[in-house]
């Protein structure tokens, strides 16, 4: 039973690792109130990415779009990007943003706290930044 | 009408690529491993070959990865049970202690048919798996 124990444990401690790992690498934050305040600070979006660890596509929406460098500009300019397991952070993001499928990307109006528009599954770069520049419109406008 | 374009776009990129990366693919080696005795392993080899380098794919050259067939059937009355396998095969470094080396498969995919005409039946199927490869490579290489 120890030793059971301890497997488990030291499964989802290397888990945390990978998710930490990532938000480091690609400069995301990892708790939503932090993100939160710093996006109204900043007046730019929350952009809350949403993974699981048993999930191959969240890992290769991870590796080829989220990770390569014109897509990491363009979040790093204009939103304040966010990563969380949706079941192992589940109690510290607002219910509303509990996506049915994942990977899912919520573009979050800091204000209001609502979505402003949401992707879901795996999408190419091309695909991502067209919604990223959709939701950047849609936050702009309901700025003026 | 936007979302519906969105939903449409999104929904239909879950089928455009396979959950494996397959960036930076081009040498292969071709193992076919028949356990049947319709299928002939050089004629279906010559095939795959030549509709694998269409796609841009290159044989010959030395630590190239490998693309595993294997064909297995087993007799049913009037009917065959064929199981075909499709994996493409490669020497990795793992996340795991110590960074251990070993052989994985790095794509993947399997059918298990019915085949009343056995042959043909399996080129179709192997066709199929072989076709979906070739887009999920398309697909992950494109920019």
């Amino acid at each position: 039973m120890k030793i059971f124990i301890i497997l488990v444990t030291l499964f989802f401690s290397l888990y945390g690792a990978h998710i930490d790992n990532f938000a480091q690498e690609v400069s995301y934050e990892r708790d939503y109130q932090t993100a939160l305040k710093k996006a109204k600070n900043e007046n730019k979006m929350l952009m809350l990415v949403l993974v699981g660890d048993y999930c191959p596509w969240c890992k290769k929406f991870e590796r080829k779009t989220l990770k390569s460098s014109e897509v990491g500009a363009e979040i790093q300019k204009n939103f304040v990007p966010l990563v969380l397991d949706k079941y192992k952070d589940k109690e510290n993001y607002p219910k509303a943003f509990y996506a049915p499928v994942i990977p899912a990307v919520y573009f979050i109006d800091p204000i209001t706290q609502k979505s402003l528009l949401e992707t879901v599954a795996y999408m190419k770069k091309a695909e991502f930044l067209d919604n990223a520049d959709d939701a950047l419109t849609l936050f702009e406008e309901g700025n003026k | 009408m936007k979302l519906v374009f969105w939903l449409f776009f999104s929904v239909s990129s879950l089928f455009s690529a396979s959950i494996y990366t397959l960036d930076n693919i081009k040498d292969l080696n071709l193992y076919i491993d028949n356990q049947t005795d319709f299928m002939d392993k050089k004629e279906l080899k010559e095939t795959l070959i030549k509709r694998l380098e269409k796609a841009g794919f290159v044989f010959g050259e030395t630590d190239a990865l490998i693309l595993v067939v294997k064909v297995k059937s087993l007799e049913i009355e009037e009917s065959m049970a064929i199981s075909i396998f499709l994996g493409l095969g490669e020497e990795v470094v793992t996340h795991r202690k110590d960074k251990i080396e070993t052989f994985a498969y790095t794509y993947l995919e399997t059918k298990f048919i019915e085949g009343y005409e056995p042959n043909e039946d399996t080129n179709e199927a192997l066709g199929v798996l072989v076709d979906n490869f070739i887009a999920a490579y398309k697909d992950d290489n494109e920019e």
